[in-house]
């Protein structure tokens, strides 16, 4: 039954991105990565969604954070939804 | 001497001319304090996330530089009266300036960038504000077998 497939205890865990490819970099001024890690809404996507390790997770909020101030992504998306 | 950045926005509808003077003169504000300038990046008009004192759009001009607390101070004292500048950034990249680290870093850089852009190369287009629909949502669906807990 393909409808019941996704009920499952643990899937495994997807590895963190950033630790997986090391020239992905987190960077403030590059709102395309970061977009990836947003809602369309424009929210950050919890940690246990994206997969990714504490400290990048970390990184990538403060990067993201960073962009909303200099309006490189936004804080709330009004369109879309 | 410490090592900055500063990302900043300047009103999209000024003239070339104006837009120029206006990089000539943060960047002169800088170096006249004795500060290092690394790189000045004019990355242009951009489309903002957001609203920004009536601005759709906004011209990005960044600096990377060392430069002394005091001289950064003064900089952005100014960029808060120059009605001409919409917003700006600074983030303190590091405690020590090393012009030399940085040169090599940036080399490093830019070796990673272009081994991602050729590995990107299945081309996506350079246009930021296009919601990208990216498979975000479901992280635990890509099939694996191993745990074997499926009725």
């Amino acid at each position: 039954m393909p409808g019941i497939r996704r009920k499952r205890g643990f899937g495994r865990r997807k590895v963190c991105r950033f630790c997986a490819d090391s020239s992905l970099i987190i960077d403030y001024k590059d709102p395309r990565t970061l977009r990836y890690f947003t809602t369309e809404r424009g929210k950050i996507i919890p940690r246990r969604i994206s997969g990714c390790c504490a400290r990048h997770q970390r990184e990538l909020t403060e990067a993201i954070k960073r962009a909303r101030q200099i309006a490189l992504l936004p804080f709330a998306a009004s369109g879309g939804v | 001497m410490r090592h900055y950045e500063t990302l900043f926005i300047i009103n999209p509808d000024l003239s070339e001319e104006e837009t120029a003077s206006v990089v000539e003169k943060f960047s002169t504000i800088l170096t006249d304090r004795g500060s290092n300038m690394v790189k000045v990046d004019q990355w242009g008009r951009r489309r903002l996330a957001y609203e920004v004192k009536k601005f759709n759009k906004g011209f990005y001009v960044l600096f990377e530089y060392g430069a002394t607390p005091e001289a950064v101070a003064e900089m952005e004292r100014i960029f808060k009266i120059d009605e001409r500048v919409i917003r700006y950034m600074t983030v303190k990249k590091d405690d020590l300036f090393d012009a030399e680290a940085i040169a090599r870093a940036e080399a490093e850089a830019a070796a990673k960038a272009a081994a991602r852009a050729a590995r990107a190369e299945s081309g996506q287009d350079e246009d930021d504000d296009e919601e990208e629909e990216a498979p975000r949502r479901r992280r635990d669906e890509d099939d694996d077998e191993e745990d074997g807990d499926e009725e």
